[in-house]
């Protein structure tokens, strides 16, 4: 093969060879991988700062409502909307929300508490308790009714809504209830039933450290 | 000719009957190398020497230009032969025919034969051989030793008929008929005279003749030539010549045989005399200086030297033992070549990518970390204000959540109270979160369900449910039309809930309930009291809008 080709050809015909291994080693081995690598990287850090901009974007916002949110926040925590449900200190509210109302009785029945799942308030570490109350009222007048729900609403610590009620004609304006009106003595004329749901936010902590006593 | 930079550089090595003429042709010109007598000394060495250093070791091309050339013209029948089968008929015929001459080859003519009654088509081919001689051995012992690669070995008359055409094209005038018969005439180194005839632009027919006189005499050298003009024109009628076909005659010749030359042909024949340079020139060839301008053997080495492709390669076995391993090396070198730039273009491709990403990158890690910092720096100014942010943000959410969903009775009571105005009263409202299905209609259930099944639709919020009732002896129709003034009132109150009549005072229609009482109530007139209902919807998102 030498005698046909030549030394120098031979050579030169190695050395080809050598380079092409070389090159295409270098290319594809080394330069393409590491460039494909490189293409990774530059779209993930692309992705990383837009969503760090997103991010920086969304806690400037949160900062400017931030100071609307804490008046609201206060307000909710002097409404006692992250207190715990104290069982003592509603039946003082309940005998003054009735007195004020001018309703002529009200039976309330307040069921123990339950926890409520609540997701948002989880992110921040809190339970939502909530409590069914029961009152069944008596009234002169529907209006004595709903001045009953709107100071319970607004006595009551944390958040109250009406889930159901149930309001009654219960007798008719007549001589013997004008007689009785003129002595002083509150006959009912309207019934009602309802049924609420008082909701507070408290702390995981406080909550599992009871479960502990 | 193809354009000289991209037409090869050869060494032409031009076998002749006394010597081996050794030419290099390049695009800078032909020249005479060396001229080697094939009895010299160390003939092999002193010539792989020539070729290896003198010659750069470029591409051999062998043209033999000696005076035992066979040629004969055969008939090859066009169909019923497959093209391959063909290749091996023609290889089979060439053997037969040529059966003493190991180098051969055939050449298909584009003259052909027609189909007649007697004989079917066929083609035309010339078959060529030279005998396996000393000289052509020592010259493929030399081109061996000498490393250099073969480009081929051809004949020279086969090679110079498109020469001889061209040449032919170029002299004839400008709508004149064209001949079909060229003679092409000129003496070459050795003194020989090689004329090639060709009909068709086809070779016909190639005489080597010695030639006596010098062409320092150019009267005796006229003479001389147009003796051997007159001999190959005595050959031309036996291969069908007529001189109404026209006759082109080339002569190669000094300047001073051009009046003799003139004189002395006296064949009907355009008669073209040209110097070796003046046909160069035609033919586009770049010969250079020529001392001797009646040459001829540096216009066919000139035209054939830098042909990209032959017209009749001769095989032979000691020629492909070379010429086939430099060829493959050649086309393997040239691929490892291409190969190599191929390659250094995807690495640079790849590697002005990769440093344009690491760029990036660097930039990106720069821009991150400044984010990184004005992100702390937003933390830090949020966690500064000193309170439990996530808390704020979810107690809102949390308490809105519960104002949403919640029935709002005092607006709701404020718009009843509005809407029934000094006259009319209620006697019970029943507000319910608890959505059941109504029995108050058989058609009612189906579209509440329908509103509550789906997601696109706004949910019922509550329901309020309100009963009014009428003394038994109201006119029916004045206390419909009472409660369906009131709806409207309601519903004027309150546009985005929905208010309808569930109930009306007495109905007739297929849709209600009826109670006939008959007998003793009759009798007696003891009438029933009305009970009109109205129900009242809420919405989801009208209750989201209300506060």
């Amino acid at each position: 093969m030498i005698k046909i080709l030549g030394f120098k050809r031979l050579v030169i015909l190695l050395v080809l060879i050598g380079i092409n291994a070389f090159v295409g080693a270098v290319t594809f081995g080394y330069l393409s991988p590491e460039s494909l690598k490189s293409e990774r990287d530059v779209r993930s850090m692309r992705s990383q700062n837009t969503a760090l901009r997103a991010d920086i974007e969304r806690v400037q916002v949160e900062l400017e409502q931030l100071a609307e949110q804490k008046g609201l926040f206060e307000k909710y925590r002097e409404a006692g909307f992250f207190a715990r449900q104290n069982r003592r200190q509603i039946e003082d509210i309940l005998k003054s929300v009735q007195q004020f109302s001018g309703v002529t009785r009200a039976a309330a029945s307040v069921n123990p508490a339950e926890i409520e799942e609540n997701e948002e308030a989880a992110k921040a570490n809190h339970n939502v308790l909530n409590s069914t109350i029961e009152i069944k009222i008596a009234a002169f007048s529907d209006i004595d009714i709903l001045r009953y729900i709107f100071l319970l609403k607004r006595d009551f610590p944390g958040h109250v809504s009406v889930d159901e009620i149930n309001i009654k004609r219960a007798g008719e304006v007549n001589g013997t209830v004008l007689r009785a009106i003129a002595t002083g003595s509150g006959i009912p004329l309207v019934n009602a039933e309802l049924v609420l749901s008082w909701r507070t936010m408290v702390p995981e902590n406080d909550l599992e450290q009871e479960r502990g006593n | 000719m193809g354009l000289s930079f991209l037409t090869p550089n050869r060494t032409v090595l031009l076998t002749s009957d006394d010597a081996l003429y050794v030419y290099s042709v390049s695009s800078r010109g032909v020249k005479l190398v060396d001229v080697v007598p094939w009895g010299a000394q160390n003939f092999i060495d002193n010539v792989s020497n020539i070729l290896a250093k003198d010659c750069a070791k470029r591409p051999v091309l062998m043209l033999n230009d000696m005076v035992e050339q066979h040629y004969r013209k055969e008939r090859v029948l066009k169909s019923g032969v497959s093209s391959l089968d063909k290749q091996t008929m023609i290889k089979r015929r060439l053997s037969v025919a040529f059966g003493k001459y190991p180098v051969r080859a055939a050449m298909l003519l584009k003259e052909k034969i027609p189909k007649t009654k007697n004989q079917p088509a066929s083609d035309i081919y010339i078959f060529a051989a030279i005998p396996e001689s000393d000289s052509l051995n020592k010259t493929i012992s030399a081109v061996k030793k000498s490393l250099a690669s073969v480009a081929a070995l051809c004949l020279l008359p086969v090679e110079s008929s498109d020469m001889v055409r061209t040449l032919s094209q170029k002299l004839s005038k400008k709508g004149s008929k064209k001949a079909t018969w060229s003679i092409f005439i000129g003496q070459h180194r050795s003194g020989n005279v090689r004329q090639v005839v060709t009909k068709n632009g086809e070779l016909a027919l190639t005489r080597m003749s010695p030639l006596a006189a010098e062409p320092k005499d150019p009267i005796q050298w006229a003479q001389e030539i147009q003796k051997e003009f007159k001999a190959t024109m005595s050959y031309l009628s036996r291969f069908g010549y007529d001189p109404s076909q026209g006759l082109e005659v080339t002569i190669i010749a000094n300047i001073d045989a051009s009046d003799a030359l003139q004189q002395l042909i006296d064949e009907k024949c355009t008669l073209n005399i040209l110097t070796a340079t003046q046909a160069a020139g035609l033919l586009g060839l770049n010969i250079g200086a020529q001392e001797n301008q009646a040459l001829a053997d540096i216009l066919h080495v000139a035209w054939a030297g830098r042909k990209a492709r032959f017209m009749l390669p001769m095989r032979a076995g000691s020629v492909s033992e070379i010429h086939t391993p430099r060829q493959v090396a050649a086309a393997a070198s040239a691929v490892l070549l291409l190969s190599v730039f191929g390659q250094a273009y995807f690495t640079f491709d790849y590697f002005s990518k990769l440093t344009e990403n690491r760029d990036q990158i660097v930039n990106l890690r720069s821009q991150k970390n400044q984010l990184d910092t004005k992100y702390q720096h937003e933390i830090s100014k949020k966690e500064a204000m000193g309170f439990d942010v996530q808390l704020v943000q979810s107690s809102i959410l949390v308490y809105d959540s519960f104002e949403n969903n919640s029935v709002n009775i005092l607006n709701l009571a404020k718009a009843v109270g509005y809407a029934l105005g000094p006259d009319m009263r209620v006697d019970s409202i029943d507000v319910t979160k608890d959505i059941k299905e109504s029995s108050t209609s058989l058609f009612r259930p189906a579209r509440n369900n329908n509103i509550n099944n789906n997601d696109n639709q706004p949910k019922v919020l509550f329901q309020a449910r309100m009963t009014m009732t009428y003394p038994g002896s109201t006119n029916i129709d004045r206390g419909n039309a009472e409660v369906a003034e009131f709806r409207e009132r309601l519903q004027a109150q309150m546009p985005d809930y929905k208010v309808e009549i569930t109930k009306q005072l007495k109905d007739y229609e297929y849709t209600e309930g009826l109670v006939v009482e008959t007998g003793d109530l009759e009798r007696e007139n003891i009438q029933q009291d009305f009970v009109a209902e109205i129900l009242i919807e809420a919405f989801s998102k009208v209750e989201g809008e209300k506060s």
